[in-house]
């Protein structure tokens, strides 16, 4: 079905759609909270899925995200995971990347396709740079759990390489205890906001860079990456919305869904194994890479790069929405089963303590 | 029996010195290096654990159940040795292995920067500054590892007895200087020291135990241990693996009573007086049930006690009982810790109330340990071990004997040393009501939000061609104005749906 637009650009919300997209960030939410990212990588493509143009959802999405990294951020301030200074080292080139990101996508959004309309080659380009990066981390993660040895953590060695090179000046980060050149923080924080605001997950990039790259402690990376996420959402807001790309409306179905998702998401990190959690994530991310992949054709057909006919573009269509919904709904399930059997598992022992004391 | 535990500020001085220091007392000696080596023999991968914390990996789920098992076999080593003889050991922070043991001279070695770094210039042939930055670094990787693996965020080297400079002192003046020092009061055993020694003992044995059997070393437990009552306790993920640990623990000599509990997390509960009927001891239970936390009762006795007055251990029948239960083998014949002996304290009245409360827990599966503490501020925040996950202090009815205004000051100074080791809230029994309980005044808070949310979202979707107008600016004030409300609206809604879902999510026992 093709959506109807308000003002050329934003689809025509009814009951139906609405419901989708609060199911669209309850199932982010529950991803997100579950997998400790910003859940950007299934809300982007499910919105885009939706109809919604790439420019609009990634708008939407960032936007979003500042209220959500807001709160995370706040807690994990409270618990000490938040290295303010290296926080603000990598702001200052990521603002750059946002503003980068932002006017090539807004850009592109203008450029017509072969019909005179716009939007096609900002989602071809959004769509490429979510499939190219995703595919990598995925890989990466999968690869992880396949290959991991359980005596070997993470590796350092780039860290340890960057360190050795003494790119002057470097800057001491004493609440991560680590030393990063005053470059290397340049470029990782160009690298997070261009992505963050490209496809809306600068924090795939983010963390594992502060944690491989710069050496810092797990929970500090995700804390200060939610510190980040705060003001590079705000930013990535305030460049999105002068430009007419946010939907204030989806903003709201989404944290609808999202914020309720998130408790269940974080509680189910309680109950499973952490290689069961790098799977589950690996999985849906792959899924969700592949549903982007399917509709590229589409983007390259609007754009008069190859031709096929009508009926193609809508099944391509529908696939990539079904596998979008395959990716999101099998990993709730994974996760809500994982819950449930290991809260009757707790009761059952519970039970059987209280009965073993009282007997 | 006496332990010395001598912190190296630079190795080979500091060996010199402990080693001295033992023989003039006709202590035993222990190194750093010996431990490593039984660890080895134990099957502990301590080279890789050291390397992984120095280059600051991430820890595999392997190598924290590795660095549990390094833990408990260096304080089971430590604990035999100063069972068996006085010792001096010597190495990295070793008393930071046996908290709670209050008796322990910790002494730390230093030797000027300029002499260590001529030192290892001399030993090693580097140039000054390669020296320089080769004694940093050990510093540093030293530090690290007394950190990552006691879970100190603040200086790990504050809080030594004495810091003796070698380059000042010759270790043969200072030696001989230091054994009168270990003739003080403090530093010598006592039966309350004994028992906290045997408590540790016990525990490491037990966490050894379970690492060492092929059923239950791919879980990670918490172990305590009180006068041979064990209280192990399990995260919910690793519930298939512990319902096998009381096999295990049975077998273990010494114990003779077993507490299993699921939890997440530990509850902290200090008080002197525990009432199983108070409302406290309700909120108490239903923070427990909702975050999956056992709870961990501390009682405070007045700071005169002996431990040993309170504490008898058990005996060979006991453990027999043990041997003899089923499957969760816990000994609790009238709910209280160890039940089988009379004793002077079960006359009194607190007592038998405390062992109660303990029994209540226990008979709702979520009882953590019980311990009795002296009401001193010192050895409290020394029991208190920091690598247990906490997820709440609960400190109520402290310092009873005082007056109010006394009473009120060393709460709040306990409240404080204790948020200074716990990285988890620290709160008074009227906080934590609220924290639990749904008062009128929460129900109107949350039909107010729920208010606000509904309003604005049938707000915005009735005006959905104005809002999308009015965030699609096209003068330079309008967009200023757009953004302006979008950095408003965002986080406000962000922030009264946040609070709306957590206050749905109390409601069904789930926050």
């Amino acid at each position: 079905m093709t959506p109807t637009f308000f003002l050329g650009e934003f689809i025509v919300l009814d009951l139906g759609t609405a419901l989708q997209v609060v199911l669209l960030g309850f199932i982010g939410g529950v991803l997100s909270g579950f997998i400790g990212s910003g859940g950007a990588f299934f809300m982007t493509p499910g919105m885009m899925n939706l109809g919604v143009p790439g420019v609009i959802a990634v708008g939407t999405n960032i936007t979003h995200k500042f209220g959500k990294a807001l709160m995370g951020s706040r807690k994990h301030g409270e618990l000490g995971n938040v290295d303010k200074k290296l926080g603000l080292f990598l702001l200052a080139t990521s603002f750059v990347g946002i503003r980068l990101a932002v006017w090539i996508n807004s850009t592109l959004f203008g450029v017509a396709d072969s019909h005179g309309a716009k939007g096609a080659a900002a989602d071809l380009y959004i769509s490429l740079v979510f499939v190219f990066i995703l595919s990598a981390v995925a890989i990466s993660m999968l690869r992880d759990v396949a290959t991991s040895r359980d005596d070997e953590g993470p590796s350092r060695k780039i860290a340890e390489a960057l360190g050795r090179m003494r790119l002057f000046p470097v800057i001491e980060f004493p609440v991560s205890d680590v030393r990063v050149s005053l470059w290397v923080l340049g470029l990782v924080g160009l690298a997070t906001g261009y992505l963050a605001g490209t496809i809306g997950v600068g924090g795939f990039i983010g963390v594992p860079a502060m944690i491989y790259i710069f050496g810092v402690p797990t929970a500090v990376a995700a804390g200060t990456e939610l510190f980040l996420a705060m003001f590079m959402g705000a930013f990535g807001a305030l460049n999105y919305v002068v430009e007419g790309f946010v939907d204030l409306r989806m903003v709201l179905l989404l944290y609808l869904g999202s914020l309720l998702g998130l408790y269940v998401g974080v509680y189910g990190t309680k109950f499973v194994k952490e290689v069961v959690i790098r799977l589950v994530t690996g999985v849906v991310i792959l899924l969700c890479v592949a549903s982007r992949g399917i509709a590229i054709p589409v983007y390259l057909r609007q754009l008069g790069f190859v031709e096929f006919s009508e009926n193609w573009a809508k099944w391509l269509n529908l696939l990539s929405k079904g596998m979008l919904f395959i990716a999101g709904t099998a990993g709730v399930t994974v996760i809500l089963f994982n819950v449930v059997k290991a809260f009757r598992r707790q009761a059952l022992i519970r039970r059987q303590l209280a009965e073993t004391a009282g007997g | 029996m006496q332990l010395v535990s001598v912190s190296r500020g630079e190795q080979e001085r500091g060996k010199d010195f402990a080693r001295t220091l033992a023989k003039k007392l006709a202590f035993e000696c222990l190194s750093q290096e010996e431990v490593a080596e039984l660890a080895i023999g134990e099957g502990i991968a301590v080279g890789k654990l050291e390397t992984s914390v120095v280059k600051k990996r991430l820890l595999t789920e392997r190598q924290v159940l590795e660095k549990e098992h390094y833990l408990a076999f260096f304080t089971k080593v430590l604990c035999e040795r100063a069972r068996a003889s006085n010792l001096v050991f010597h190495g990295r922070a070793g008393h930071l292995a046996v908290p709670g043991l209050m008796h322990v001279l910790r002494i730390r070695t230093q030797i000027e920067a300029a002499t260590h770094v001529e030192g290892v210039m001399q030993r090693l042939g580097l140039d000054r500054v390669r020296a320089r930055e080769y004694v940093e670094k050990v510093d540093e990787d030293i530090t690290r590892w007394v950190r990552t693996m006691y879970n100190i965020s603040g200086d790990p080297w504050a809080g030594y007895d004495l810091a003796v400079n070698l380059d000042r002192v010759e270790v043969g003046g200072s030696t001989t200087a230091l054994c009168s020092f270990t003739q003080l009061p403090e530093f010598q055993a006592t039966p309350a020291t004994d028992k906290v020694l045997d408590n540790l003992l016990l525990a490491a044995r037990v966490r050894i135990a379970l690492a060492r059997d092929e059923r239950t070393w791919t879980a990670s437990f918490s172990v305590r241990a009180d006068a041979g009552h064990v209280t192990v306790s399990y995260l919910p993920r690793d519930m298939a693996v512990g319902v096998r640990a009381p096999d295990i623990v049975q077998q273990v000599a010494g114990v003779s009573g077993l507490t299993c509990s699921v939890a997440s997390s530990n509850i902290l509960w200090v008080q002197e007086r525990f009432r199983a009927e108070g409302s406290t001891f309700e909120a108490v239970v239903k923070a427990a049930n909702n975050w999956q936390s056992a709870v961990e009762l501390m009682k405070l006795v007045p700071a005169t006690s002996e431990l040993s007055d309170l504490d008898d251990g058990g005996d060979g029948a006991a453990s027999d009982a043990v041997k003899a239960a089923p499957l969760f083998t816990v000994r609790q014949v009238d709910g209280g810790i160890e039940a089988d002996v009379e004793r002077p304290s079960d006359r009194n009245e607190d007592e038998r109330d405390f062992r109660k409360m303990f029994g209540e827990l226990n008979a709702r599966g979520i009882a953590g340990s019980a311990s009795r503490m002296p009401a001193d501020m010192k050895r409290i925040r020394a029991a208190v071990n920091r690598s247990t996950p906490y997820s709440l202090v609960v400190v109520d009815e402290v310092f009873l004997d005082h007056a109010h205004a006394a009473r009120t000051r060393m709460t709040r100074e306990l409240v404080g040393r204790l948020s200074d080791v716990i990285r988890a809230p620290v709160v008074s029994a009227d906080d934590l009501h609220q924290l639990v309980s749904t008062s009128r005044a929460d129900t109107v808070r949350m039909v107010v939000l729920a208010a606000v949310v509904v309003g604005v979202t049938v707000g915005v979707f009735s005006h959905q061609r104005e809002i999308l107008e009015f965030f699609s600016p096209a003068s330079a004030l309008a967009k200023a104005i757009a953004a302006a409300t979008l950095l408003v609206i965002v986080p406000l809604f962000a922030v009264v749906y946040g609070s709306l879902t957590t206050s749905i999510l109390k409601r069904f026992h789930l926050e």
